[in-house]
């Protein structure tokens, strides 16, 4: 049987490659990143973090000292697919892989809601406020707003805190009581990182807001001023409570997708998650799909966070390599001790994180016709109400056709989600589970140059 | 239960030229599709709107009309469909591939297709970026393209405005005739229609209602892919092909074949055709037909190496036994027409073939002889 492909080097990736390797197995980690960790422990080309460094430099470690395990970085997988029990990725230097296992560790990105402004320079998500603190330690902006919903938003606004920017307020959309303690209840790690960040926060004097969100930026080529408002239970602002703040950059939150692009190509069989309607590839016990051989472990299954991951990766790895025949079932068992209760427990939180923290449906009332809705397109909810009302699109699929929603460079990865909710709430019925299974249907999964796609056949 | 004088079954380019044409000729029509509005063929394809690849004197007939129905359109409902007469090149780096441009451009020009041959210094005027090693070719100032979705969607909007309607998700369940096996209705999934005249522009399912109905249709599909590049500058100016695609279209052979069919979009992004393979309803991308297009295009012209595959589209391309579209009256079965099979060039020739239909409905006199597209050719009957 040939080496394991591992597709990402985030935490589930990283750890399902210390399972096999322990297990006397191989594997080659494909990450897009210049360096392993993933989105969460994203770092500049010399390793620093603030916390929980301590647990990326053990599995590094090991994944360096195992000389079956090849780590390809800078790599993007732009196809894959799944023939007759072997799995194929081909790859942007040129050059393809097949292998009968495969674990699909693609994590996820950044949710996005639009709002009159929010396509300014000096407006970025979460994510990607952070992803540019932590591999370049650039600042965004002098005075900076975060805003959105869920946990995240802390650790971003933390991490802008020591970097030096002034951070204006926290603005979570939704009430939420107790979040130290919502937090804290997974454990003591949970507790400790909460604490720290409103250590942080609150040495800085960073105002935190419960129930507040921008509802628009504005500025002269960039953003110079925020509206931000007090909402309500359904995000739909209140009356009277609009104010104006002078700043320079905002970092917004609004959660997470999934990245299902590379398990859809795949094949594999997907659910709609009950809570956030997030397309997440259907596992078993053993982070197995419904293609065998095609393993799923981290938010490729269901958001839920760093210590998922690694739980989920390491039940994968060990799976692999039973069914690799490195390990017998015997074995196996010795190694997955306490990892299932392990996984229902952080499951679970992160299920109740999910329902704290949904989406309410009242942020739509937050656009104006002339509102981008598709930055690459350059698409406003105007246009995408026009082709609904006036052209008679009656799904997702043909109005983002007519309208060019969705079709530009990020391939809809950016507002494909947002859009088909859009789209549903004009037409009159919300998008369907294989409307919102669509948006990660992407046969080109990354853009490859001409060139090489002309070579592959020599 | 509805009535209409005709129903269009097809919400295609086909079909909503037929209802546009008929519409406006003042009958009542009602479009009824089993999916959204251009979900078929129409929504993958490039938009050609091409007389320069045709050979056989109808299909040049209604190629040449149907091009100028397109403008002709254009000024009566508005141009929010990105037509535009970008002209066409063709190309053949051979001797003898020269000599088969050159007579086919003669026998064309003899139709009414405008041809003009052009040298090295033209044609880099023409196309700056093309290879250097291209020397001659023939240019069609005719040719044009349109945004093929969005064409089907503002017919379908006008059809609305002349009192006609549009179902969307309308499943045809089977037709109603009189004693004499005329249609007399069409049962749907909403409801019944109460008509005389049905047009069938299913495409590649158009066997598929005629054998509803009682009859017969060979229409087959052939798939083809489309490689989307990122968006670029203007780089490429008009619908640039090499000979062999013409030789491919005509072909009967159901293996791989491709050759680049090259042109600029308005959004910025560089299409490059077409692929064609007999397989069936497989959607599967072939990786082969992908290398082959991005080898070829780039050989034409050598920039395109430096941009970068976006998207892939596919498509199924519906096409008959002889090659020729089958528009008319179904030799079995009264009131039904038949307005399918027009292959790659469904998009290019729909208005022309909606005309004839409607002239047919309306018994008046065609813009040209229809014989060679009436449907008896494959049902048996002289």
């Amino acid at each position: 049987m040939s080496r394991t492909i591992i597709v990402g080097g985030g935490p589930s990736g990283m750890s399902a490659a210390v399972e096999i390797a322990r297990a006397g197995g191989d594997a080659i980690i494909i990450d897009s990143n210049p360096r392993l960790g993933g989105q969460y422990w994203r770092h500049a080309p010399v390793a620093k973090f603030s916390h929980d460094g301590e647990r990326f430099f053990a599995l590094q470690e090991e994944i360096n000292r195992h000389p079956g395990i090849e780590v390809r970085a800078g790599t993007q997988v732009w196809r894959a697919s799944y023939q007759e029990g072997v799995a194929t990725v081909w790859l942007n230097d040129g050059t393809s892989l097949t292998s009968e296992t495969l674990l699909v560790a693609t994590g996820a990105y950044d949710r996005s809601l639009p709002f009159p402004g929010w396509d300014l320079p000096g407006s970025m998500t979460a994510g990607g406020a952070q992803a540019i603190l932590k591999a370049s330690g650039a600042l965004l902006g002098r005075a900076v707003f975060v805003a959105g919903t869920g946990p995240f938003l802390l650790p971003v606004a933390a991490s802008l805190v020591e970097a030096g920017v002034k951070v204006l307020g926290v603005l979570e959309a939704n009430r939420v009581n107790g979040w130290v303690n919502h937090l804290g209840a997974i454990d003591l790690r949970k507790m400790k990182d909460a604490a720290r960040y409103f250590k942080i926060l609150s040495a800085a004097k960073v105002p935190i807001r419960m129930g507040y969100a921008i509802i628009e930026a504005r500025g002269d080529g960039r953003i110079e001023e925020v509206v931000i408002a007090k909402v309500d239970r359904n995000f739909t602002v209140k009356p009277g409570t609009v104010e104006v703040h002078k700043c320079d950059a905002i970092a917004t939150g609004w959660g997470f997708t999934p990245d299902l692009t590379i398990a859809h190509s795949l094949g594999v069989s997907t659910d709609v998650h009950p809570i956030d309607r997030s397309v997440v590839v259907h596992v078993d016990a053993f982070q197995e799909s419904s293609q065998h051989g095609i393993f799923a472990a981290g938010e490729s299954t269901g958001v839920g966070g760093v210590d998922l991951a690694l739980t989920e990766g390491r039940v994968a790895g060990i799976a692999i390599a039973v069914q690799r025949g490195l390990i017998s079932t015997v074995e196996a068992k010795n190694r997955s001790v306490g990892l299932a209760s392990e996984r229902t427990k952080i499951r679970k939180f992160a299920d109740a994180l999910l329902s704290v923290y949904k989406i309410r449906e009242g942020w739509r009332s937050w656009l104006n016709p002339e509102t981008i809705l598709c930055r690459c397109e350059e698409v406003t909810f105007k246009q995408v109400r026009n082709v609904v009302h006036d052209l008679g699109a009656s799904d997702v699929r043909t109005a983002k056709l007519l309208s060019r929603c969705g079709m530009g460079m990020c391939q809809g990865r950016v507002c494909g989600r947002m859009v088909a909710d859009v789209i549903g709430a004009e037409i009159g019925t919300p998008a369907t589970d294989d409307e919102l299974r669509g948006i990660h249907n992407r046969p080109i999964a990354n853009p490859i140059s001409l060139q090489t796609l002309a070579d592959q056949g020599q | 239960m509805k009535t209409a004088d005709v129903v269009v079954i097809g919400a295609g380019v086909v079909g909503s030229s037929c209802a546009l044409i008929m519409a406006e000729a003042g009958l009542k029509v009602i479009v009824v599709d089993r999916g959204p509005i251009a979900g078929g063929t129409t929504g993958a394809g490039e938009g050609n709107i091409m007389v320069s690849d045709k050979e056989i004197v109808p299909e040049i007939e209604l190629a040449v009309r149907s091009r100028n129905a397109w403008f002709e359109i254009a000024d009566r409902i508005g141009n929010n469909f990105e037509l535009q007469a970008k002209g066409g090149i063709a190309l053949s780096r051979t001797d003898a591939g020269m000599a088969g441009l050159r007579k086919l451009a003669s026998h064309q020009n003899a139709h009414g297709i405008e041809t003009i041959e052009v040298d090295g210094a033209r044609l880099r005027e023409l196309e700056p970026h093309m290879n250097p090693d291209i020397e001659t070719a023939i240019h069609y100032p005719g040719d044009g393209q349109c945004q093929p979705m969005l064409s089907a969607a503002y017919f379908l909007r006008t059809v609305r405005h002349l009192k006609g309607e549009v179902w969307q998700r309308t499943e045809v369940l089977g037709f109603s005739k009189d004693k004499d096996g005329s249609i007399t209705g069409v049962r749907t999934s909403k409801e019944e229609i109460s008509t005389r005249y049905v047009v069938n522009a299913t495409g590649t399912w158009a066997g598929d209602i005629a054998r509803l109905a009682g009859s017969e249709l060979s229409i087959m599909p052939r798939r083809g892919f489309i490689l989307v590049t990122t968006p670029a500058p203007k780089l490429i100016h008009h619908k640039v092909y090499d000979a062999d695609y013409v030789a491919n279209v005509a072909s009967d052979s159901p293996e791989l074949q491709s050759s680049a069919v090259v042109e600029g979009t308005e959004s910025g992004t560089i299409l490059i055709g077409a692929s064609r393979e007999r397989i069936g309803f497989d959607s599967r991308i072939n990786m082969a037909a992908l290398e082959r297009l991005a080898k070829q295009a780039i050989s034409v012209f050598p920039v395109l190496s430096k941009l970068e595959l976006l998207r892939v589209y596919r498509g199924f391309r519906p096409y008959s036994p002889d090659h020729l579209p089958v528009i008319g009256e179904d030799a079995k079965v009264k009131g039904l027409f038949h307005c399918a099979g027009h292959e790659g060039a469904g998009i290019g020739t729909a208005p022309g073939s909606g005309e004839l239909l409607t002239a047919m409905i309306l018994g008046k006199p065609t813009f040209m002889d229809a014989t060679p597209f009436l449907p008896k050719r494959f049902q048996g009957v002289a």
